[in-house]
């Protein structure tokens, strides 16, 4: 066919193309803002050309293909990366809130309890048969008691509300999953023909980057366009159209019901960091706590018992002994530590006295003082690794008080590593987003113009029509 | 490089976000008037802040412990004192005696004053602070010399024990600041030395007198000695919080330098940021504004 049918036919292909290239072109400025949106582009191409005796003809335009502009290497970094973001934001967030109760900055907490402790028994060594003195020293007993154990309680908190942010997140997982394998299902059946299933694609990419967020995944596509994915440990979370379950028992994780604990393998992501925190972090902080008020404990009590209370009786306990069956085992202590039956109700039990409990006798007192300043305690250093499934400890030589020196600054340097490896990956994330917007994003402007052009061609090949059809009536005018 | 419309805007927020934290944490600073207000602002800063105010805190301790010792030991150095003023009175007494001259009455009468001297000592021994014997040992709360009458003759009986009261002064290291009326008084003979003193001048035994009167000689040096060592004593106290004193004050500065913020350059900061984020908020303003639609039409 050719000549003016054809003329008019070319036009009607271009108004056609131009309309398709209008509708991709509106579609990247409705997404403009639509997180995850990769920008399309409609492919123009030639009509095939007709041999006419010797004479090859161009047939106009027909649309190709609607094409997404993306990135597959930047988004495969970008989802890694969410990972190591997402992990990091979550311990960061639980650890500021860990640091406050370390919070030594502002002056108070068991640094202060404790200086305040010793300071009263100084207070007895000067007086030791003051009843005022000894009942001061009880208070900041108490105090110092107190406050290793509400520490602890919050400790435990903590470590107990990482559960409850597990079991929503674990939710979260399973319904992304769930959604990424029915993504899998719409994919492979619209691509089967070849057409490229652009929104879809974007949808289950950014399933994926959430995944990510959640847990530390590894993934991969078959020939069909469906996804495969893993957790770094392994598990099977979708493949094609079908998702496997993670479930929250107590404080284990169980994959498929099968009931064997996957926390220690589940890594990266909301859930890594929150087990990390739950697992390692806390316990690590509590067997330290612990281990410096059994400490505390064990030594005072050592001393105290050696002495003699004003009345000259000897062999009292000054805090509650601990009961944990196996001697140096001292878990538990920070929660349990309290003043003795011996001495809370009644401070002329105090044992003061080295020598008879007389009333000017400081003696006892002067030596329970030089566990204030002994720099040869031994006390153990706990360290929580792989889940909490590796435990360890180093026999520290120090004073008490330098021991829980140490244990704030470890908090402080932990926290603020965190915090730096959160901004890391933050600022590593905002640069790969720059990167893969670069290509995928919609710019407005860029779209505007775009606009403008398909609407001068859009006019241009109506143009052709109108003129086709005014030579159409030229030659219907002939007679 | 393209830059996406989403990108932009994005930027512009994460920018202004950076800029909104940097500026908080320097108004922070400014107001709490601290450099380190959770242990990760600087965790090596916090732990040896935390070391140096415990220090502070001990030697604040220490001092208010040897301000007691001070007391403790003015009071002993003035008790001693008197005493030694008994034992001249006792002395000059038996010196007086030695010509044999006096009457049986005269001799009543100093055998009187003796008496009294005798009464007045063990009153010192008896010296109390704050209700506390000081030269009690541990028994602080009993009074340490009692005086009796056994057979007709006079005695003077210890009821402490031998124990020395001790203050801590310092880490490991700690003071007497008590003595123990056994080791004093009782050691020393003082009170049967009296006694002896007023039997032999109611006796007129004059071998009895010149032996009194050599031994107090010997008392009374033995009392210049437990002077001069509460003197050493006094003396080392104040040596300590002179250097304590110079302690604590290079502590406090430490901890000054560690945790205070320095506010000049605390407040150019806060400006500095202020108007950074000032002119990120009015370029950003400007950059939304801008859009080639408004040059279509």
């Amino acid at each position: 066919m050719s000549g003016i049918s054809s003329v008019l036919n070319i036009g009607r292909n271009a108004l056609q193309s131009y309309e398709l290239a209008m509708q991709v072109t509106s579609h990247n400025i409705a997404n403009a803002l639509t997180p995850g949106y990769t920008r399309q582009q409609i492919a123009l191409e030639s009509q095939d050309p007709l041999n006419l005796a010797g004479i090859q003809l161009g047939m106009g335009v027909k649309a190709g293909s609607v094409g997404r502009a993306f990135d597959p290497y930047t988004t495969r970094s970008i989802q890694q990366n969410t990972s190591a973001l997402a992990e990091n934001e979550a311990k960061a967030t639980a650890l500021s809130y860990l640091e406050t109760i370390f919070n030594e900055a502002s002056g108070q907490g068991l640094n202060q309890a404790m200086t305040e402790f010793w300071n009263a028994w100084q207070d007895l060594a000067g007086t030791p048969g003051g009843i005022a003195e000894r009942t001061a020293l009880l208070q900041k007993a108490d105090a110092l008691a107190t406050q290793f154990r509400s520490m602890s309680a919050e400790l435990n908190q903590v470590g107990q509300s990482m559960n409850t942010n597990l079991g929503a997140s674990i939710r979260d997982l399973n319904q992304t999953a769930r959604q990424i394998a029915s993504l899998n299902e719409k994919i492979v059946a619209s691509e089967s023909d070849g057409t490229a299933a652009n929104d879809l694609r974007d949808q289950r990419d950014n399933l994926l980057e959430k995944l990510a967020s959640l847990a530390g995944i590894n993934y991969y596509e078959d020939a069909n366009g469906s996804l495969a994915i893993t957790t770094t440990g392994g598990k099977m979370l979708v493949n094609g159209t079908q998702s496997w379950e993670l479930s929250q028992v107590g404080e284990q994780i169980y994959w498929n019901g099968i009931p064997t604990d996957l926390s220690p393998e589940l890594a990266g992501g909301k859930i890594g960091g929150w087990l990390d925190i739950r697992d390692e972090i806390v316990p690590q902080y509590l067997a330290n706590l612990d281990e410096l008020a059994g400490t505390f404990v064990q030594e005072v009590n050592a001393l105290h018992a050696g002495g003699y209370d004003l009345s000259g009786a000897t062999g009292l306990d000054f805090f509650e002994p601990l009961t944990n069956p196996v001697p140096g085992d001292f878990s538990g202590a920070a929660a349990a530590i309290r003043l003795s039956a011996d001495v809370s109700g009644d401070p002329t039990n105090i044992a003061a006295g080295g020598l008879s409990g007389a009333p000017g006798d400081n003696e006892n007192a002067l030596r329970i003082l030089e566990l204030q300043t002994d720099n040869a305690i031994q006390i153990r250093k706990w360290a929580y690794s792989e889940g909490g499934a590796s435990v360890s400890s180093t026999l520290q030589t120090t004073t008490l008080e330098d021991y829980y020196r140490s244990l704030v600054g470890d908090i402080g340097i932990l926290t603020s590593g965190v915090t730096q490896d959160r901004d890391f990956a933050q600022t590593l994330i905002d640069r790969l987003s720059e990167v893969r917007d670069s290509v995928s994003g919609v710019n407005l402007d860029e779209e505007m113009t775009e606009l403008m052009k398909i609407q001068r061609a859009y006019e241009a090949a109506a143009k052709l029509i109108s003129i086709t059809d005014e030579m159409l009536q030229a030659l219907m005018q002939i007679r | 490089m393209r830059v996406s419309t989403h990108a932009l805007y994005r930027g512009i927020e994460r920018r202004l976000m950076t800029l909104a934290d940097q500026l908080n944490r320097a108004e922070e600073k400014v107001a709490t008037g601290k450099n380190m207000n959770r242990p990760s602002d600087n965790p090596v800063g916090l732990v040896s802040a935390l070391g140096l105010r415990n220090n502070l805190s001990r030697l604040e301790q220490y001092q208010r412990n040897m301000d007691m010792g001070k007391i403790w030991l003015d009071l002993s150095g003035t008790a001693i004192e008197q005493t030694v003023k008994v034992a001249q009175q006792a002395q000059a007494i038996a010196l007086n005696l030695q010509d044999g001259t006096q009457t049986a009455e005269m001799r009543t009468a100093l055998a009187n004053e003796v008496d009294l001297l005798l009464a007045q000592a063990v009153s010192l021994g008896n010296t109390q602070l704050a209700g506390k014997y000081i030269f009690a040992g541990y028994s602080t709360n009993t009074q340490p010399f009692t005086r009796t009458q056994v057979g007709g003759s006079d005695q003077v009986q210890y009821n402490g024990d031998v124990s020395d009261f001790r203050v801590q002064v310092g880490p490991q290291e700690s003071l007497e600041i008590g003595r123990n009326g056994q080791g004093l008084f009782v050691n020393s003979d003082f009170f049967n030395s009296l006694i002896r003193l007023k039997e032999a001048i109611e006796n007129d035994d004059q071998t009895g007198i010149q032996q009194e009167a050599a031994r107090l000689q010997g008392i009374e040096d033995f009392f210049n000695a437990q002077m001069s060592d509460i003197g050493i004593r006094q003396g080392r106290i104040l040596d300590k919080q002179e250097i304590l004193k110079g302690l604590k004050l290079n502590f406090q500065n430490q901890i000054d330098d560690l945790e205070k913020v320095d506010m000049t350059q605390a407040v150019l900061e806060v400006k500095e940021t202020q108007n950074a984020y000032e002119v990120a908020l009015a370029a950003s303003s400007k950059i939304m504004e801008v859009s080639l639609l408004d040059y279509l039409r």
